[in-house]
């Protein structure tokens, strides 16, 4: 039984060839050194996981988002709790006129919306907070947003850390404390993105860099160079990891 | 007059409400207003201005059935003081003239005598006109037609032929509405859901044909469902005008999903409450194709998304000058709205003209500032420690203040001295102190 599984396996990958997808910056030059496409990919989906409250892991899936639709797809903003706040976003160039911001009431019609516009071809990105996930809808927002191009932004908090997921790309983010203390006119922030899974695997897994407040531009101040186990190549061996 | 004179000449005792200027809701009120009119007229117009505001009647062979122009006049004045309305009614061989009698001396025989302002000029204009000492519209003619053109442009030679009657004027007519009605009436009352689906699937295809034959499509359809004494009623909103039955099925189907009918249905109307010309798309030589099905991809998108968690719930966001963070954005549902091309030039809307920059505000604003746990502070009265959803965070940055006043032009006004702070794990939080109250309040989050 296992081997008819294995060989069915084998002739679905070798039947569909994983098409050749756009790269897309990830906003954050130094996060895009850490990532092996030098980006993310059209059609996938990312997941950033947040130490905790006020990491910053929102800011960044946001500069993701932006350079998702640079070319003037669309962005969706599934704002289930109310609290996006629209003149920051702006102030870290978002195109307001070409973004779209939804109300879900409750978890199920956040997972409708989110289904939904991850289907749309025209949306460059899906900004998203979900709490829960389970790995069936999780598999099914993996196998939208590879049909449809679209890349699913989804803010996890950090409990789901030890949750299985099918994101393509998943980004531990936690703040660090400045060294140094800074005056008024010149604040950053020093942020630490972790890779804990990549699609395609990565070199170095955790990058420390800084938040020019005035220009937005990070400049990486540190990295570390672990190196950790790969994880699967194609689409048939999308197993969950925790 | 500002905002700011109108909310102080206000008493302080009386409520006073203020709401945001819509040209748009404007010209839709006025076109209402017309179309009441036809009763005077067979050929009823809005003036074609950017903001107009007045009513163009063509009343040529009209006045016989009224008697004369006097009671004709006064019938039109009856009927706008029956409607709540305050009309200034002026007649005039031409539109230019009939313009200047309701804003002017009415029985004006003597049109050189009139103010220059009579023309339907632009404002810069007629204040140019009276610097040079040109205040009567007879004043131009010595003038040459060559010099007026070189110095104001066609715009002033255009409307003074307009007013004598020397270039033709076109009214540019308010069409009478038409409705687009459908309905099926049950010679037995049906309970069966799948069934009334049909029927509305039916009607649907009725509908969209008869909206297709005028090229027009449907932006708000109401469905109607009489059960027996009670009627259940639907409003579905489209993000753009649609004849497609499929698409319409599509979203009214959702809608359905939400609807419990107490009793057995009997009759079913559609009606589309209001519609709009479909875009009309001539072929291109070039493949320019994707980009129109995107952006129609887009609008049904927002139509089943719509569809299922209400208009409300599906907007889009245009930032306001305002010094108070909460209300420095309008939110802008945007299904179900009708509005002129020329009303659709929107207002700048990027951060710079707020002058914010990133990391100037957090990216999550809590709807209620939360008051802080106050577990220490500094001797200049900065916060050093607080408590927030049962965590302890020690401040070891924090930059500011950043004083947001509103006061004496708003009711209920605010003093804040805004801070950024970062926490021992370099953690955000945009926090306030009130001045009023001395208090700590936790405002955003920079997530």
């Amino acid at each position: 039984m296992s081997a008819t599984i294995e060989n069915l396996r084998l002739l679905l990958e070798s039947s569909s060839p994983e098409p050749l997808r756009e790269r897309i910056s990830s906003g954050c030059v130094p996060l895009n050194q850490l990532l092996p496409d030098q980006g993310f990919l059209r059609g996938s989906l990312v997941e950033w996981l947040g130490s905790e409250v006020g990491s910053g892991v929102s800011s960044l899936a946001l500069l993701a988002a932006r350079e998702a639709c640079q070319d003037g797809r669309t962005l969706v903003i599934l704002d289930r709790d109310g609290q996006f706040y629209p003149p920051a976003a702006a102030a870290w160039s978002i195109d307001l006129d070409n973004t779209i911001v939804l109300y879900p009431q409750d978890a199920q019609d956040e997972s409708w919306a989110l289904d939904q516009a991850l289907r749309c071809p025209h949306v460059g990105a899906v900004l998203s907070w979900p709490q829960q996930l389970t790995s069936h809808t999780f598999r099914r927002l993996q196998l939208i947003a590879e049909r449809s191009g679209c890349i699913g932004m989804l803010i996890r908090p950090s409990t789901a850390r030890r949750e299985p997921s099918w994101a393509d790309v998943r980004v531990w983010v936690s703040p660090k404390p400045l060294q140094r203390p800074n005056s008024l006119g010149n604040v950053s922030w020093q942020l630490s993105a972790q890779i804990l899974r990549c699609r395609r695997g990565v070199g170095d897994s955790e990058v420390t860099f800084e938040i020019n407040c005035q220009t937005g531009e990070a400049r990486e101040t540190h990295r570390s160079s672990m190196v950790t186990p790969l994880a699967g190549t194609t689409a048939g061996s999308h197993e969950a990891r925790t | 007059m500002p905002l700011a004179e109108a909310t102080a000449l206000t008493s302080r005792r009386t409520p006073s409400h203020i709401e945001e200027h819509d040209p748009c809701s404007d010209q839709q009120a006025l076109e209402k207003v017309a179309r009441r009119c036809h009763r005077f007229s067979p050929l009823v117009g809005c003036e074609d201005m950017d903001f107009p505001d007045t009513l163009l009647l063509d009343i040529t062979g009209v006045t016989p059935l009224f008697s004369n122009e006097a009671t004709l006049v006064e019938q039109i004045q009856r009927s706008f003081k029956r409607w709540k309305l305050v009309a200034r009614i002026g007649i005039g061989n031409t539109i230019g003239v009939a313009w200047a009698r309701t804003r002017h001396v009415k029985d004006a025989d003597d049109l050189d005598n009139l103010s220059i302002t009579a023309l339907r000029l632009p404002e810069l204009i007629v204040h140019t006109l009276f610097h040079l000492g040109l205040t009567q519209i007879g004043d131009l003619r010595p003038i040459s037609r060559q010099d007026l053109q070189e110095r104001f442009g066609p715009i002033l030679l255009k409307r003074f032929d307009q007013f004598f009657g020397d270039t033709p004027e076109m009214i540019n007519p308010v069409l009478p509405p038409e409705n687009f009605i459908v309905e099926w009436e049950l010679d037995y009352p049906l309970s069966d859901e799948v069934a009334i689906r049909g029927i509305v699937k039916h009607l649907l295809e009725r509908l969209s044909f008869l909206l297709s034959r005028r090229a027009r499509g449907v932006l708000q359809l109401e469905c109607l469902f009489k059960c027996q004494q009670v009627r259940e009623i639907i409003q579905v909103r489209l993000f753009r005008p649609s004849a497609d039955a499929k698409h319409l099925q599509e979203i009214t189907q959702m809608y359905l999903t939400n609807i419990h009918f107490p009793a057995a249905v009997d009759r079913v109307c559609l009606r589309a409450l209001q519609h709009a010309p479909l875009a009309q798309h001539q072929k291109e030589l070039f493949d320019v194709e994707p980009n129109r099905q995107d952006s129609l991809q887009i609008a049904a998108l927002i139509d089943r998304l719509a569809g299922r968690l209400g208009h409300h719930a599906v907007v889009q966001y245009q930032l306001h000058h305002e010094a108070q963070p909460e209300m420095s954005y309008r939110v802008r549902p945007i299904v179900g709205k009708r509005c002129p091309v020329k009303y659709s030039i929107r207002k700048t809307n990027n951060a710079s003209g707020l002058g914010l920059k990133p990391l100037d505000r957090p990216l999550r604003l809590l709807k209620d500032p939360i008051l802080l746990k106050v577990l220490g502070t500094a001797a200049n009265g900065l916060l050093t420690r607080f408590q927030y959803h049962g965590c302890q965070y020690q401040v070891t940055h924090h930059w500011g203040p950043e004083r947001i006043e509103t006061g004496w032009w708003r009711k209920r006004g605010i003093c804040r001295d805004y801070y950024q702070v970062e926490t021992e794990r370099g953690a955000r939080f945009w926090l306030y102190r009130c001045l009023a109250h001395e208090s700590w309040f936790l405002h955003g989050v920079f997530d």
